[in-house]
């Protein structure tokens, strides 16, 4: 896997720290699975905010927080469980595809195609 | 015949597991243990348990001798329980769900428990007393949801006697409950303790404070002994338990009892349990600590009933909660 570029800038306009990562995957359908993973929970502080974007086959992490020791601990919980996703990945992909009769009419038209 | 796995990983045990159609066919787990007086905090079991959830994942599909096409649906503890432990579960769960292009559904944890606890006992509608480190409830099952008729209304039972442990410095391996237990059998006189049950509800806290107190005055005075302390704690807490739940049996016209959560393992509350069930010509059900404690099978067996009613979690939805009562789940597959 690949290494990932970081971006930290302190905005002394809005008063806010930044911290912008760009995580590079194999394949889109990789970069997807990331992405569902990681977007679900919430960030457990008002303080920090996390915005996850698909570009591709690259997953973009926006964080910003009031203070810079937020920002630390939060950007360093995700790298936690962004390596967590991409070991699971390693030991236990490639992603399979299946279509199972039962399961087609059950599936949500909501479903994003992918 | 639907083969569900079940990621569990809410407190300080990790586990994974595999049911089909009533059979567990695999179970491992690993605890993440601390030194004696200390409890385990959230940010270093989250720590233990994403070390560890791969193996174990391994593990759990090589010895139920399956492959992921296999596999027909994941299950994860959606909550109760510690913030990050539950997370670092969860995004194992999520991933796998991808990969292998199954449905992914959220377990409460309190009714993974139960369900197990139904299905390896064979009991068929008990009044569930649900006992461990993080809740105490004494539960019954009416139209589609797992009713709470009582629970405590400060710290669960098993924390009480986890942070009895602490102050005695008992070892945490296999865990202090069981090592509280085992001092218990060597105890011979009772000290008296505050006997706090509230109608329904029970209170732990202040008999907790109370032999903190007794702990270190009448020890350094010798007038008893650690063991005594041990068997004193077990036999007032464990009478009050069985106060509540001989309660909600008379309520219920129940004649069925069944004890699950790591508690649940003790064998002296089993005792007093089966004692009063006699008497009321009851039957006590119990697990022992395959299953009482923490585990992943429990989850894929709660997630089995869910996957088989028609339930399933979109992964938008699959964030979690640390709180996340038992009342809240329609029960879609009972009657």
């Amino acid at each position: 896997m690949g290494t990932f570029q970081n971006n930290m800038a302190a905005s002394m306009d809005t008063g806010k720290h930044e911290c912008d990562l760009s995580i590079p995957f194999p394949s889109a359908r990789e970069a997807e699975i990331a992405y569902n993973t990681l977007r679900v929970d919430k960030e457990p502080r008002k303080e920090i905010t996390k915005e996850l974007q698909l570009v591709e086959n690259t997953l973009k992490v926006r964080f910003t927080a009031t203070e810079a020791r937020l920002l630390r601990v939060a950007v360093g919980s995700f790298m936690d469980y962004l390596n967590l996703t991409i070991q699971t990945m390693e030991h236990f992909g490639p992603p399979m595809k299946r279509v199972r009769p039962t399961e087609v009419q059950e599936q949500s038209t909501d479903e994003v195609a992918s | 015949m639907p083969t569900i796995i079940g990621f569990e990983g809410s407190a300080n045990k990790i586990g994974i597991g595999i049911v089909r159609d009533g059979v567990v066919l695999s179970n491992p787990r690993h605890t993440y243990i601390t030194p004696p007086g200390h409890g385990f905090m959230p940010r270093e079991t989250a720590k233990h348990h994403r070390a560890h959830a791969i193996e174990i994942l391994k593990k759990c599909m090589d010895e139920a001798g399956l492959k992921p096409e296999d596999i027909d649906c994941v299950c994860y503890t959606k909550g109760p329980g510690m913030a990050a432990p539950l997370i670092s579960t969860a995004v194992v769960a999520r991933t796998i769900a991808q990969l292998w292009d199954v449905p992914i559904i959220g377990v409460n944890h309190c009714i993974g428990h139960i369900e197990m606890g139904r299905l390896v006992t064979g009991s068929h509608n008990p009044t569930v007393l649900y006992v461990s480190g993080g809740n105490t409830q004494v539960i019954a099952y009416s139209q589609h949801r797992y009713r709470i008729f009582g629970e405590t209304i400060d710290i669960a039972v098993g924390n009480c006697l986890d942070r009895f442990a602490r102050i005695l410095k008992l070892s945490n391996d296999p865990s202090p409950g069981y090592n509280i237990e085992q001092m218990a059998k060597r105890g011979k006189v009772f000290i008296e303790l505050p006997y706090t049950v509230k109608g329904m509800d029970v209170s732990f806290s202040g008999i907790l404070s109370y032999i903190e107190d007794a702990a270190h005055k009448q020890l350094k005075a010798g007038k008893c002994t650690p063991e005594d302390l041990c068997f004193s704690l077990q036999e007032t807490l464990f009478a009050m338990l069985v106060e509540i739940t001989e309660r909600a049996m008379a309520h219920c016209s129940s004649s069925e009892v069944l004890i699950v959560g790591g508690v649940g393992c003790n064998e002296r509350l089993q005792q007093m349990m089966r004692d009063m069930a006699e008497e009321r010509g009851a039957v006590v059900c119990a697990t022992d600590e395959r299953y009482c404690i923490d585990n992943g099978a429990m989850i894929a067996q709660a997630g089995w009933e869910m996957y088989q009613s028609g339930q399933r979690t979109p992964l938008e939805e699959t964030w979690c909660t640390q709180r996340f009562r038992t009342d809240e789940v329609d029960i879609t597959w009972r009657e």
